[in-house]
């Protein structure tokens, strides 16, 4: 009998830590460099297909067993047999799938932008960027060989080894606490530097930074392609927590989730934006635990409704009332200003 | 003195309107040129167009010997020629000292694969900062530096622009009314400074102004604009003494 | 043999003359109020629903109609009174106004599931009944059928008349060309935006009621339909009048016989329909970012075309 308590709290700080990612990778984008990423899904879910795919294909040559077909029930349970004896196949399968999850959706972050950065009017490119995250939806679903179509593809956690469901789950929960950490200490280096002022230069004034020399179709690349490659790495770490890659899981609605965890928290504050991630977090588990605790008693299953309901508020709130968001934003922190001080 | 600036028969059409009409020009390095015309003569057009911010239909453009007609704003802007605008376009949701830290070239963390590892660009951005700090009580803003550049007045505005130019290390300077909007005693003041700072940087300045009366105390040379073509050129004194130059702001 | 082109062409008509109806009044708030209003699906959605509610009280097809126009348009009045308009007062930003209406069609299309799912109008038609009153080749033609194309040409005609003969309609004009110079001219600028967008919402209402009288109403038509009606926006060259007329009914193609087509020759499954409008909306963005403008006539709303960048 699990701890209902225990699993609530591992179940929201893992949640909590994808959130994270990609909500920072947002700040990244928008916050910083002023570039309205509305397709954040589609490497969101980049990520997730390619851990599908590498843990359906990739784990059983790593573990040196010839592979079954990977969507029938046989190649299901020959991936849980893997990670519950092999912990080398399983951690090396869930490195590469984290590698390559970067790579791939950083590449594609910068072919999707490569034409729209291009483009003037302003909507257009967060047009394009929802239109691919859904386009990719679509052809996911409907082609089986990627990741099963619809159907989608069972991987089992990495951690499964451990043998205990509890202990695999904080396992887990603390591998990605201790990647989103890293996620949070790299960005704020990143932009706590002359790169965090050319990206704030381009969103304040983006003819000005031209003529003071700045290549912004190069920044705006640079910035998309690290956005989508970490909005990869979230990807990754929600298909190993849920255990199950489907397409329909990335709907456009999980981008507007993270640009109200963004908006919310305060736009270019990158602690703003871990509080509005655990805020969001705090809804979207509060209501889904609310709602099969109300389920089991003959309840309503419509409280996952009021999830969308309470968020679509809170993001019209805060735009209505409080634009900067909870915590406003800090100067770019560099050397600079203790020099200036002294003198 | 090597000629630092070249046009030869630029045009620049809007649909029908031929904002910039044959502009043929060419300017010495180390002078101040000045560049007059009334509203809607084609100006800020031929600025925009030598910085790149415009691309030219016809004609060629020379800096320093380079074409830089088909250049990008940012390439004309590494070679040493540097436009500021009319209206401040600062970064106003950044602090004054970041809006100078923004242009210097060349800067180590700048590329996103240098700037997590502050090591590899402290050095350089000490160096940058010392250089603001100087300029920052030269253009009486010292004190300022952690403020919000959409938070200053107007006139420290103007001179924040000015001063961001500056910390690109600029051959050349295109100034765009530099004192719009300055009450008359400030305008001067500015003149005086921006004479200071060319001889200090060795900067040749090319200047957009209305202050004719202003203008004409400062500059070696001057450029008549009408209706995208140029009516005229010559010394302060030739110009002053041109009667179709008098016509043209007389009449109209 | 070729019945099914006959049913597919006919298809393709009532789904473009719907979606013309739709991307008209998403055209107008893009043009007047230069808001991209994802909202724009609720209003779709909420007419579909007038109409199933309405034919509960008469079977009549026109009060259906009316009624969905008359309650979508104040349901967008009421957005632009309570969400849009204080945020521009603000000073916000295009992202802002995008974020506002995705997030004001997210709660609404929630509260309407929130409604729907326990009272079981998940998926429902009107309970307008249904007559087969001909026959072409084997291809049934309902009622229902004769309604929407008539509906839906008078109503665009109308919108034309309004636009190009009527004072409302050229203040609607300059006000979509340039705002600044329409207020100093005198135009009162709030009242445009007003009438706009009670025009905008009454036509999605009725293209929504039409949908659900044709097929059937669900809290996620507008959400589906969305995408298809910017693709046509987007084809018509975002503000034009004619070309979203021609956008809507191409895309109304696309999806049905150019899919038919695809289906048949090349077995392509159907499943990939909904790529159709996004790879309208791409293709549209690479090769020719104006749109259909300047094929077409030069009824505009306003003069403004998307153009490349030169930096």
């Amino acid at each position: 009998m699990p701890d209902p308590i225990f699993s609530a709290a591992v179940s929201f700080l893992s949640y909590f830590g994808i959130f994270s990612i990609l909500s920072l990778s947002l700040n990244l984008e928008y916050g910083f460099g002023g570039q309205p990423n509305f397709g954040k899904v589609a490497f969101y879910a980049t990520g997730a297909f390619v851990a599908g795919v590498v843990a359906s294909r990739l784990m059983p040559l790593i573990a040196g067993i010839a592979p079954l077909d990977p969507f029938s029930p046989e190649g299901t349970m020959q991936r849980v047999a893997i990670t519950q004896s092999n912990p080398y196949a399983a951690l090396l399968t869930f490195l590469i799938a984290l590698l390559l999850a970067a790579l791939i959706s950083g590449a594609f972050g910068y072919l999707v932008s490569y034409p729209a950065i291009r483009i003037r009017e302003e909507w257009f490119l967060a047009m394009v960027l929802l239109v691919t995250g859904e386009i990719l939806r679509v052809v996911v679903r409907s082609y089986p060989p990627i990741v099963n179509g619809y159907n989608g593809v069972l991987i089992p956690n990495p951690f499964r080894w451990l043998g205990d469901a509890d202990q695999v789950s904080l396992a887990y929960m603390v591998l990605i606490l201790v990647i989103a950490l890293g996620v949070y200490i790299y960005i704020n280096k990143l932009v706590n530097s002359p790169f965090g002022r050319l990206l704030k230069s381009m969103r304040d004034d983006q003819i000005a930074a031209t003529s003071l020399g700045k290549d912004l179709v190069k920044v705006r690349g640079q910035v998309l392609i690290l956005g989508s490659a970490l909005a990869g790495l979230a990807g990754v770490l929600y298909a190993y927590y849920s255990g199950y890659v489907n397409p329909d899981d990335f709907i456009p609605i999980r981008t507007f989730d993270v640009w109200v965890m963004v908006v919310l928290g305060g736009i270019a504050n990158n602690r703003g934006v871990l509080l509005g991630a655990a805020i969001m977090t705090a809804i979207d588990r509060g209501t889904q635990i609310l709602a099969i605790q109300l389920q089991t008693f003959g309840g309503i299953a419509e409280l996952n409704y009021l999830r969308y309901i309470i968020v679509g508020i809170l993001m019209l709130a805060i735009l209505m009332f409080r634009q900067k968001g909870i915590l406003p934003e800090k100067p770019v922190k560099t050397p600079a200003y203790e020099v200036v001080k002294v003198e | 003195m090597s000629e630092i600036l070249k046009l030869e028969g630029v045009v620049k059409c809007y649909e029908s309107l031929r904002a910039v009409d044959g502009v043929t020009l060419s300017i010495k390095e180390g002078t101040v040129t000045g560049l007059i015309g009334p509203n809607g003569s084609g100006k800020s057009t031929l600025f925009n167009v030598i910085s790149g911010l415009d691309r030219a239909d016809e004609g060629k453009i020379w800096f320093r010997g380079i074409r830089i007609d088909n250049l990008p704003p940012h390439k004309i802007f590494s070679l040493g020629l540097v436009k500021s605008f009319q209206d401040p376009r600062l970064f106003l949701g950044m602090t004054v000292l970041d809006n100078l830290l923004v242009p210097p070239k060349g800067q180590i963390g700048e590329n996103p694969l240098n700037a997590p590892i502050h090591s590899r660009w402290r050095a350089q951005e000490i160096s940058l900062a010392k250089k603001s700090s100087d300029l920052l009580s030269r253009l009486l803003l010292k004190g300022l530096h952690k403020t919000l550049s959409a938070e200053i007045s107007g006139g420290q505005m103007k001179l924040l622009e000015m001063g961001r130019t500056l910390m690109a290390d600029p051959k050349m300077l295109l100034l765009d009314e530099p004192t719009a909007g300055v009450a008359p005693k400030l305008a001067r003041d500015i003149f005086e400074r921006l004479l200071a700072l060319r001889e200090e940087f060795n900067l040749t300045l090319f200047i957009i102004e209305h202050r004719l009366e202003v203008l004409f105390d400062y500059v070696e040379y001057v450029y008549v604009m009408h209706r995208g073509k140029v009516l005229a050129e010559g010394k302060p004194e030739e110009i002053l003494e041109n009667k179709v130059v008098a016509e043209v702001y007389l009449g109209g | 043999m070729f019945d099914w082109l006959l049913g597919s062409v006919l298809r393709s008509i009532l789904i473009g003359s719907i979606y013309t109806l739709m991307a008209l009044g998403l055209t107008l708030t893009l043009g007047v109020v230069r808001l991209p209003n994802f909202a724009h699906a609720e209003l779709i959605t909420i007419g579909a629903y007038v109409a199933v509610l309405s034919s509960l009280i008469s079977s009549d097809i026109s009060f259906a109609l009316i009624l969905a126009f008359v309650i979508t348009a104040l349901v967008a009045f009421s957005c632009h009174r309570v969400v849009y308009r204080p945020l521009s007062n603000r000073g916000a930003t295009m992202y802002t106004l995008v974020l506002a209406s995705f997030a004001l069609g997210l709660v609404l299309r929630y509260i309407i599931l929130l409604w729907a799912s326990p009272t079981g109008y998940l998926q429902v038609r009107p309970l307008i009944p249904q007559q087969v009153v001909g026959l072409i080749g084997t291809t049934v033609i309902l009622n229902v059928f004769l309604w929407s194309l008539p509906t839906a040409f008078i109503l665009v005609l109308l919108l034309h008349l309004l636009l190009s003969r009527t004072k409302i309609g050229k203040m609607m004009r300059s006000v979509a060309n340039n705002i600044t110079l329409a207020q100093i001219t005198g135009i009162n600028v709030g009242k445009i935006q007003d009438i706009s967008w009670l025009l905008a919402g009454g036509l999605a209402g009725v293209a929504g009621a039409l949908w659900a009288i044709l097929y059937y109403a669900s809290p996620y038509v507008g959400w589906f339909a969305l995408l298809s009606v910017f693709a046509a926006v987007v084809l018509g060259g975002l503000t034009s009048f004619s070309g979203t007329i021609a956008g809507g009914f191409i895309v109304g193609l696309s999806e049905n016989l150019v899919m038919d087509v695809l289906n048949r020759s090349f077995g392509v499954e159907f499943t990939y329909k909904p790529v159709i409008p996004f790879a309208i909306i791409i293709l549209v963005l690479l090769v020719r970012p104006k749109g259909l403008v300047g094929l077409l006539s030069k009824t505009r709303i306003v003069s403004r075309v998307p153009s490349r960048v030169e930096v």
